[in-house]
């Protein structure tokens, strides 16, 4: 067996219970009058709700389906002259039901919750079979005076055809859509200002279309277009049916109300199926843009999501490594100072030397770990008023040692009549220390890939200059091979990268966190490579705040 | 004559300092260095003992120094510290010959044991080193005669033969090999054999 198959819930007698109330309700609803022959026949299993619960829940419904029918029928109606005859129709109807739903879920491989135009449009070619296999079995049944030649019999057989047609593709799509909503926060549920209006719109519209009694009912069916076209755009699909089976519902009511008998039948079918199916696709338009919207948008969140973790992650494996160096140093301290203990007297002043590395080593871990907690303190921007000299220096101060080790000259450019900034430190820090980074790395390459072009001393500019009223202009230049016009194009794009182990996030990290500073980060000039980004300036009208613009 | 001596190599100051006062404890001589060119700069083909390496540093890492002092034809044993258990670092520092891996921080039995192995690792290396020196330097005081004499005798051939090619009288070599024999202080001419064989191994 599959392992599926052993994992299929049981049997649920709620959906039995939906199904013969359901029936019943289509039944009353249909006009029993059968002015229209858009009533249930008796003994018969709905075919819309059949064909719902079939595509929903399987297979295994298929014969309790046909005894809640006959459950249920008993009741209203007496017993069938001959039952056996009436159970021998059933049957074959949710066979004929059983193989289209099987065809649909695993021919076709739709979504039962009619998903996407694909799933509906193969709906709707199964819903067309099965209304003609239900019109067939009905018109046969017949008895032969009922139709007297073969025309009488052909337009009886589309009339049905239609009528059963409609049935389903207003049923079944209501039950598929909303079959699998949350039904427990029902309670919960109140309809909006805008759906109470988009209801009467409907009923306004029928009472203009039907109430207006100089007028022919169907001159005006268009304007059911209307409030449909409104709640498709606004609630898609799950909308569209609600509001075709109100509409139809409206429809009945009112035919049942005026007793109108001698209203061109075929006629007003077609415009119904046309109303239905223009309902259904305009709302399964709307809502597959919206998926494709909220899939994209979902990207985009995962995406961002992927990139703060990447950041964390190197920023993680930074940090392990610089907290295993003091960590290790402890444990050897610790170890020697042991051995001193041997002999105490001997080694007394060394072993306060040591025990004083010890105390420093630890409190070296604590930075780390006070780093990490700044790092990944949560939340927006922390915006406060700073020097420009002060944000460089910090910048700069953890590449220091990189630099002087990779004998690269680092130039300030001083400039101390800045004015102040208003900037999240920590976060232009990691700017900062990006861009200094990707140009040691560009510097050192450089050395390494072509020895004979690289200038006799290798250097990295940092300036800040005013550019206008409201901001500060921060550049970052090396003197190293510049940009490749390949990599220039998608520069600031995720995963791009030059460098043999780079993740390729952290122009694109650094762009989005200077962004969320209100500034700007570009790539200057491309030979030379220069970096620059602008901050804005502090004024003494702007806050700093807690949690910044976003 | 064998002195170990224990080279630190790591850009971290603490480490540095902590790892040779640890190990002077345990009865070794250490010397550290903060960089990976420094180290370079200040070897010595006679240095013996062992190299702690830190894999990452600034400027040139620890792969790196262990390929320029392969090299310069370095026999020193290695043993790799790491702050990262990267898996790629260390089959590419095993290949190329280091002696052990140990990530930090690490248990003081695991840095020892390394260290021990790879001392003693250098010492095996330098004792059979030693005695080639031995051996050649014993060639070396050989005068031009002995040596011809020695070479042809290590061949195999019988003194007649010797003397023909060297166009002197048999007597004459058997006074030449006495004497090389006695300087070489080989006892027999097969253990004469293998200490030119030790000394000079065969090219091709």
């Amino acid at each position: 067996m599959t392992p599926n198959a052993s994992a299929l819930p049981p049997i649920s007698w709620q959906i039995l219970v939906v199904y013969a109330i359901g029936s019943i309700l289509i039944d009353t609803v249909s006009n029993p009058q059968n002015v229209l022959p858009l009533a249930l026949a008796p003994w018969t299993p709905s075919l819309s709700l059949s064909l719902a619960i079939l595509l929903l829940y399987g297979s295994r419904y298929a014969p309790l389906l046909v005894i809640t029918t006959f459950l249920i029928g008993l009741p209203i109606h007496d017993m069938p002259d001959s039952w056996l005859a009436a159970l021998w129709a059933s049957t074959l109807l949710m066979l004929g039901l059983l193989g289209i739903s099987t065809w649909l879920k695993y021919g076709i491989k739709i979504d039962a919750q009619l998903t996407s135009q694909r799933d509906l449009s193969w709906f709707l070619v199964a819903a067309a079979a099965t209304a003609l296999c239900d019109a067939g079995v009905h018109v046969f049944a017949r008895a032969p005076e009922a139709a007297p030649d073969v025309w009488a019999w052909l337009a009886d057989l589309i009339n049905y055809w239609v009528s059963a047609l409609i049935r389903i593709l207003i049923v079944a799509p209501l039950v598929l859509v909303h079959a699998r909503h949350d039904w427990a926060t029902l309670h919960l549920w109140r309809p909006t200002q805008e759906m109470v209006l988009q209801a009467l719109s409907i009923v306004a519209m029928l009472a203009i279309i039907f109430g207006l009694k100089y007028t022919d009912e169907f001159k005006f069916f268009y304007l059911l277009f209307l409030p449909l076209i409104w709640i498709c755009m606004r609630h898609g699909i799950k909308g569209a049916t609600i509001a075709l089976a109100f509409t139809l519902i409206g429809i009945n009511a009112i035919l049942q109300w005026r007793g109108l008998r001698s209203v061109a039948v075929v006629e007003f079918q077609m415009l119904m199926l046309g109303l239905v199916i223009t309902g259904l696709f305009l709302g399964m338009t709307v809502t597959a843009r919206r998926a494709a919207e909220e899939k994209l948008h979902q990207r985009e969140v995962e995406l961002n999501q992927a990139m703060r973790l990447a950041g964390a992650g190197e920023m993680t494996q930074a940090i392990a490594h610089e907290l295993n160096q003091p960590l290790s140093a402890l444990a050897n301290y610790a170890r020697a100072a042991r051995s001193m203990l041997a002999q105490p007297g001997e080694h007394i002043a060394l072993l306060d030397n040591t025990l004083s590395k010890i105390d420093r080593e630890a409190t070296r871990a604590g930075q780390v770990v006070h780093r990490l907690r700044q790092f990944f303190r949560g939340g927006g921007l922390r915006l406060e008023r700073v020097s420009a000299t002060d944000l460089i220096e910090e910048g700069v101060a953890p590449v220091r040692r990189r630099l002087e080790r990779s004998s690269i000259d680092i130039h300030i450019e001083p400039n101390d009549k800045l004015p102040d900034l208003l900037a999240d430190r920590v976060q232009i820090g990691t700017v900062l220390h990006n861009l200094l980074v990707n140009a040691t790395d560009a510097l050192r390459q450089s050395t390494k890939a072509r020895p004979t072009d690289v200038p006799e001393t290798l250097a990295i500019f940092v300036s800040a200059k005013q550019a206008d009223a409201q901001f500060i202009q921060f550049c970052i230049e090396d003197n190293g091979p510049g940009i490749t016009p390949e990599l220039q194009n998608n520069l600031f794009d995720s995963f791009v990268t030059s460098k043999p182990e780079g993740m390729g996030l952290g122009l694109p990290i650094s762009r989005t966190l200077i962004e969320a500073h209100g500034g700007k980060l570009w790539l200057d000039s491309t030979k030379p490579a220069r970096f620059c980004f602008s901050l804005p300036i502090f004024h003494s009208s702007s806050q700093p705040s807690e949690s910044g613009p976003d | 004559m064998y002195e170990a001596m224990i080279y630190i190599v790591d850009d971290d100051e603490a480490v540095r300092d902590s790892l040779a006062l640890l190990l002077n404890f345990r009865g070794w001589r250490c010397r550290a260095f903060s960089s990976a060119e420094d180290c370079l700069t200040a070897w010595q083909p006679d240095w013996r003992g062992c190299l702690l390496l830190d894999l990452r540093m600034g400027g040139m890492d620890g792969l790196a120094l262990q390929k320029a002092l392969d090299e310069r034809g370095s026999c020193l044993p290695i043993v790799f510290l790491t702050g990262h258990g990267d898996i790629a670092h260390a089959r590419a520092a095993l290949k190329a010959g280091a002696v052990d891996f140990l990530e930090k921080p690490y248990a003081e039995e695991a840095l020892i044991d390394a260290i021990r192995e790879a001392i003693s690792h250098d010492a095996r290396q330098h004792a059979v080193q030693s005695h080639c020196n031995e051996i050649a330097t014993r060639i070396a005081r050989l005068s031009e005669r002995e040596r011809q004499v020695m070479y042809l005798a290590v061949e195999g051939k019988p003194n007649r033969d010797i003397a023909t090619q060297l166009e002197i009288s048999p007597r004459t070599v058997e006074v030449f090999k006495a004497r090389m024999m006695e300087k070489m202080q080989a006892r027999s001419l097969p253990e004469l054999v293998r200490m030119v064989l030790a000394a000079e191994p065969p090219t091709d």
